[in-house]
């Protein structure tokens, strides 16, 4: 086997379980005052941790992987559109996180900025997934006039924002505790 | 805390038996006809086939009703917004700015209906088709793509592999939240950055051992002989047989009649 065979296997294998502990995490859910739609979960947490480590390529497949997944672990399909944005878009978008690049030589608080800015952006595009396929659902399902943009912005939000919080916090703290895993390989 | 993962019920219906291709080109055509209905028949077509569908596959309804169970905050919601905001037809209740109309009713009615059709015929496919079968049926399925150079391989190889250590992982989470709770950790309770902190003594070993985990899981598959998928055969088999072509024709039964009866 190639060595380069070798190092594929080994990366292809990390993101499929990487991918399991998201469906395990998504299980997890944290009951609050924000939940309008659910609970909140950490479902994203390993995602980003595996687009820090693998890069931006790898990042976008495994979640579009774990969109599948999900779907499979509870469909939740209104329109074609819907399931596009909400399974594939949302995301596969992590692999953005991938673009920041952590490096064995990072002192701890560039490490705790690069780790939070990967999780912001992964979360923002994430919610604009979410919040498109809002507008998108209520612009063919209600009647015309309705301020739908503004019902997917407060239903969305409302899960989307404190998630947001929560990763950004678990992140910042797995970056102080195992910060060599999130160092790019 | 209550850990169930995927919706598959096993069972011995026509349905389950049904090659997993079949079911995937079925419910990836229906959500698309679905939007051919526009009057009462057509409406009613869509209600009989997923009807049709529940009691051919044999699953119990309360199996049904909870994967309905999310998303019906979404189909009530639809449903009054239809029926308060339509303004046509005749006025059947009206109290201060509240109106209720034929039309909005219709409105109303159709579009539950057809949110309900659509996510009944989604969860049908993930109760009847066990996860692995999914799988198989989408890597045929997207081979096509391979010309594009989508990796379909990798994407099937991928997903078969997380959907075998949700369990495995999923036993391993389980122990390490007991032993961090009879260590006094409280994960259901307190803010988010308190709550952040102790979750972090979970994800700590789960990260560290899946890492470790895929090191020996790929080394094996070397050892194995894994060189990607040049020349690779598979163990599990689809086979089509006369219920899959039959599905498929009550399929296009359907998108005909719906065609047909349109207004």
């Amino acid at each position: 086997m190639s060595r380069t065979q070798r190092e594929k296997t080994m990366v292809l294998v990390e993101g499929a379980i990487v991918i399991a502990i998201s469906a395990i995490l998504n299980l997890i859910q944290f009951k609050g005052p924000w939940a309008a739609g659910g609970g909140i979960s950490l479902e994203m947490v390993p995602l980003i941790v595996y687009a820090l480590r693998r890069g931006f390529v790898w990042g976008i497949f495994a979640g579009f992987i774990y969109g599948f997944v999900n779907f499979i672990e509870g469909p939740y399909y209104l329109n074609p559109i819907q399931y596009l944005l909400d399974y594939g878009l949302a995301f596969l978008l992590v692999g953005f996180a991938g673009l920041i690049v952590i490096k064995d030589s990072d002192s701890r608080s560039v490490m705790f900025w690069k780790a939070g800015l990967a999780t912001v952006i992964s979360m923002v595009l994430k919610f604009l997934s979410h919040y498109v396929s809002g507008i998108v659902f209520y612009g063919s399902n209600a009647p015309a006039g309705q301020p739908v943009a503004l019902y997917s912005l407060i239903y969305n939000g409302s899960y989307v924002g404190p998630s947001m919080i929560f990763d950004l916090i678990v992140m910042i703290l797995l970056a102080s505790a195992i910060p060599k895993y999130l160092v790019r390989r | 805390m209550k850990l169930i993962i995927g919706q598959f019920v096993p069972g011995d219906s026509i349905i389950h038996r049904m090659d997993p291709r079949a079911k995937l080109i079925t419910v990836f055509i229906f959500v698309f006809i679905v939007f051919l209905a526009n009057n009462p028949w057509t409406y009613g077509f869509l209600l009989a086939f997923t009807v049709l569908g529940i009691l051919v596959s044999k699953v119990p309804f309360s199996f049904i009703y909870r994967g309905l169970k999310p998303v019906l905050f979404i189909i009530i919601f639809t449903f009054i917004l239809n029926a308060l905001f339509t303004r046509q037809g005749d006025v059947l209740i009206s109290a201060g700015w509240f109106q209720l109309t034929t039309a909005g009713l219709k409105q109303a009615i159709f579009i539950s209906i057809r949110l309900l059709a659509i996510i009944v015929v989604t969860t049908l496919l993930t109760l009847t088709t066990s996860p692995i079968a999914i799988t198989d049926g989408l890597e045929t399925l997207l081979k096509p793509l391979k010309k594009w150079r989508f990796p379909v391989h990798e994407f099937a190889l991928m997903m078969s592999i997380a959907l075998r250590f949700i369990p495995t992982l999923m036993e391993e989470t389980e122990k390490i939240m007991k032993a961090q709770m009879a260590r006094g950790v409280d994960f259901s309770s307190g803010s988010l950055v308190k709550r952040g902190k102790a979750i972090i003594p979970l994800l700590v070993p789960l990260f560290v051992g899946a890492f470790k985990r895929a090191e020996d899981l790929a080394m094996a598959m070397e050892a194995r002989g894994y060189r990607g998928d040049v020349g690779r055969t598979k163990f599990r088999l689809l086979k089509w047989h006369g219920r899959d072509t039959g599905l498929l024709s009550v399929l296009a039964v359907l998108t005909a009649a719906l065609i047909l009866m349109r207004g």
